[in-house]
Order: structure tokens, then sequence, then C-alpha cells
């Protein structure tokens, strides 16, 4: 740490844990490109949906080049259970959608441990209806259909700025192993292998 | 390198760049300090990855200098002479690792920031516009980011809001001297070079447009030419501090490659 914030702190309490409700969970999908579906790209803990977006641009849209983000309550979501092979489109009899019910955003699980991506969108007027509609839309060769309605789900502005416009790779793991890469190359190319090998024996045995 | 750098301390324009770019670096670097101990994870990671944005508008800015005076920008980050950093007070000034003493800092900073990189953007050279563009979108983010922060807290407990106003207070000194200008550029005879007033009028009604929603008060008017702060090569002890650690590595080996 800083040496001119080496400070002393002191407690005149025992620290106490922040209470659990004072923070709910998020689960976010980033958008690589315009017009590409959705993908999961993990869950955040934030205050209040406005917070985990923001939180979310600085965290997960930050590890790919990322043009959209959704963020919605990890509590809104209903889904199939997963199953072992493929969904049983039985489930989905009697599925009926129709434009004057609410919107609900479909992601599916092609196969178990795979991540859920967006598949669609669907109206229906509940959410045992609307997991019907996306079983028989969506479930064709999934694992598991989810569903989320539309309106609980908080997206970034359109063409907000999310990824850096400088170079950003220093800061993600490729870009660093990739330079490290190309620098410890060079300086063994430049040392005399030979010199270095004897050296290193002799340090080590 | 000594000519080169003479050179740059003795253009206009190059100095108004210069300014921003040192006070992003110190910014920059002050704010890491937070890492590993913001107040929640994903706080932590936020504020971290805008410490490092600071750090790269920072580089951004070296390397327009860099490449107009040919100097190395880490010379420039690294290897000036104290005098010859224009950062104000208020990036090095120790935040106690107050949370609301952190944030006051970026938010003042941050509404000053984005009309500089718009007054840079007006200059007649088109690498710097463009690097500047780029910046100032950025900047957008930092803005809306540190808003959200200042909404949320000042509408929070009666605790947060105390500390909210001790740390306008305690800043408030430093905040001023956000608009003092380099002795050489108030010297120019070209109306409104500097823009010091309207850089000023333009800080002063973003920051109200918030505090308007909030008990929150300030009084911060514009401190007069004659002061002589970090624009001008007259630097705290904290400066000093904090120049003597970032430059401790840089010092050991300089001009080493990694």
């Amino acid at each position: 740490m800083s040496k001119i914030r080496q400070r002393h702190f002191t407690f005149d309490q025992d620290l106490v844990p922040s209470r659990d409700e004072a923070l709910k969970s998020y689960i976010v999908y980033t958008s690589k490109k315009d017009g590409a579906p959705h993908r999961y790209a993990g869950y955040l803990n934030a205050p209040d949906i406005n917070m985990a977006v923001e939180y979310a641009c600085e965290h997960y849209g930050q590890d790919e080049i990322c043009v959209n983000i959704w963020v919605h309550d990890v509590e809104v979501i209903h889904q199939t259970p997963c199953a072992e092979v493929t969904i049983d489109m039985d489930l989905a009899r009697d599925a009926q959608d129709r434009d004057e019910h609410p919107k609900w955003v479909v992601f599916t699980q092609r196969r178990r441990g795979d991540i859920h991506i967006e598949a669609g969108a669907i109206h229906a007027p509940d959410s045992e209806n609307a997991l019907r509609v996306a079983i028989a839309r969506h479930g064709k060769e999934t694992v598991q259909v989810r569903v989320v309605p539309w309106d609980q789900i908080e997206s970034t502005k359109p063409n907000q700025l999310i990824w850096r416009t400088h170079d950003q790779t220093y800061r993600l793991a490729r870009g660093y192993s990739k330079s490290v890469r190309a620098k410890w190359a060079a300086v063994r190319d430049a040392a005399d292998l030979n010199e270095y090998t004897k050296d290193d024996i002799q340090n080590h045995f | 390198m000594t000519n080169a750098m003479d050179m740059m301390l003795n253009d206009l324009e190059a100095l108004l760049v210069l300014k921003l770019a040192d006070d992003k670096l110190f910014l920059g670097h002050i704010q890491s300090d937070w890492t590993g101990l913001g107040p929640i994870l994903e706080e932590d990671i936020a504020s971290s990855s805008m410490a490092q944005d600071d750090l790269s508008h920072a580089l951004v800015l070296y390397e327009y200098l860099g490449s107009r005076f040919s100097i190395d920008p880490d010379v420039l980050a690294y290897e000036r002479l104290p005098s010859q950093y224009l950062c104000c007070d208020l990036v090095t000034v120790p935040d106690d690792f107050d949370w609301a003493k952190a944030l006051i800092r970026r938010w003042f900073f941050a509404h000053y920031a984005a009309p500089v990189l718009d007054q840079l953007a007006l200059f007649n050279d088109s690498d710097l516009v463009e690097r500047c563009r780029r910046l100032r979108a950025e900047e957008s983010l930092h803005i809306s980011y540190l808003n959200d922060w200042m909404q949320r807290l000042s509408s929070g407990s009666k605790e947060a809001i105390v500390r909210l106003q001790n740390a306008i207070d305690f800043m408030s000194d430093d905040a001023r001297m956000l608009f003092e200008l380099p002795g050489m550029i108030l010297n120019v005879d070209r109306p409104s070079f500097d823009g010091r007033e309207e850089l000023f009028n333009e800080w002063s009604s973003s920051t109200h447009e918030i505090l308007s929603t909030t008990n929150l008060k300030t009084n911060i008017t514009l401190p007069t030419t004659t002061v002589k702060g970090g624009r001008n090569g007259v630097h705290a002890d904290h400066f000093i501090a904090q120049l003597t650690e970032m430059n401790e590595v840089r010092c050991k080996d300089p001009g080493a490659a990694w």
C-alpha cells in the first residue's frame, strides 16, 4: 500500500458486517455487437438496479468489447428445471402467444453447463404461460429455458459508451500475457543462452 | 532533452494540455490506493477501473505532448522537477480513506475535466482534437456514475449527508485552485485564451445542478489571478510525498525497459 497513506486505523467498536438486505443480486448479460444476442456474463451485488447497471459496465462491460448490457434482479427469473438431455417439449402444450400480453425475454441453455443466451421475446399473461410459449418457440435442442419480464430488465442507453475507446489490452489477462511473452522472448534472445542456463543450474543445484 | 522540455514548458497550448495530464496522473495514482478497500466488491472494481481510466487519459495526453516535442512520455510522467508539474493540490490531498472525501474529489474533478477537454478540442490540431474527443466520451461516463453516487448518498442517512458536507468543506479550498492558471497563460494578450471564467461558470453550473437536488452547500469562488499554487509549480507537501513515491521505482533505474 501507498507509503504516504500508511496510517493506523483505529476502531472504537467491533466491525459489523453490513446487513444482507442492503445489497441485492443482479444477473448481467452483455451483447458484443449491434444486434448480437445478449449472453450471460455473470452476476453482481448492488444497492439497486441503476447502480447494478453502472457496476456491470465497469465489471463485465470491460471484459470484452461490448455494446449493450442487460441487468435484472435475480428474483424475477422463471425457468424450467435443467433437463438431462433435452427439454421435454410436452411442457409446451397449450402455449398461446398473444401480442396484447406483457413481453418476456427468453434465454436458453443449449447444453448443461453452457451459459444462457437470449433466444427472443414472447408475450404471455403470466410466468407459467410465458414458459410454455418460450419452450414451444425456443425450447428445441435446449436443456433449460428461462423467461424474464421485459419491464424488469434495465438496459444501458442506446449507443452508450461502455467499452473504452483507447487501448485497454493492458487490463486484460490475454493482453498482459501477450506483451509479457513478447518481452520475455526478446530478453531470452538477447541473452547468451548457454550463459543463462549455466547460471541457472548453478543457482538451483 | 532539456531543450525539448523547456520548449514544451514555454508553449502556451502545451501547458493547458499538461495541467490536465498531470491532474489525471496524480488523481489516478491516489485513487488506486482504494483498490482492495472499496466499500463493496463491485465498487472496488468500478472505482479501480476508473482510476485506470485516469492514468490512461494522462498517457494519451503525454503521448500527444511527447510526439510534438520529441520527449518520451515516461520521462514526462516521471522525470520532471517538482516545480515543472502543473497539477493542482486537489488531486494529491490525502483523503484519509474517507469515502466521502474520495468521492467529492473525483466528482469535483470530473465536472472540471469535461469542459477542459471541450476547450482543448477547439485547438487547431487534429491529433489533439481526436484524442480529446475520445477522452471526453469517457469523462461523461465518470460524471454520470459519480452523479449517481452523489444523489444516492445525499438522499441517504443523516450521517452520509454530514460526511458529504464535511468532505465538500474540506476539499473546497483545493477545488477552487482547479481554476488557477500558469502565469504565462494569464499574461497572454489573447482575449479569453485561458477560458478561466468560462470553465469556472460551466463547472459551477454542472455541479450545482446536482447539488440543488440535495441539502448540500458549497461556497467556492474563482481564485484571484495573483494566487500561486500547483498550476505555477508551487505545490503542497503532499504533492512532493506522492511524487516521491510514484517515481521511486523509475528513479532506481531511469529508462529501464519493462
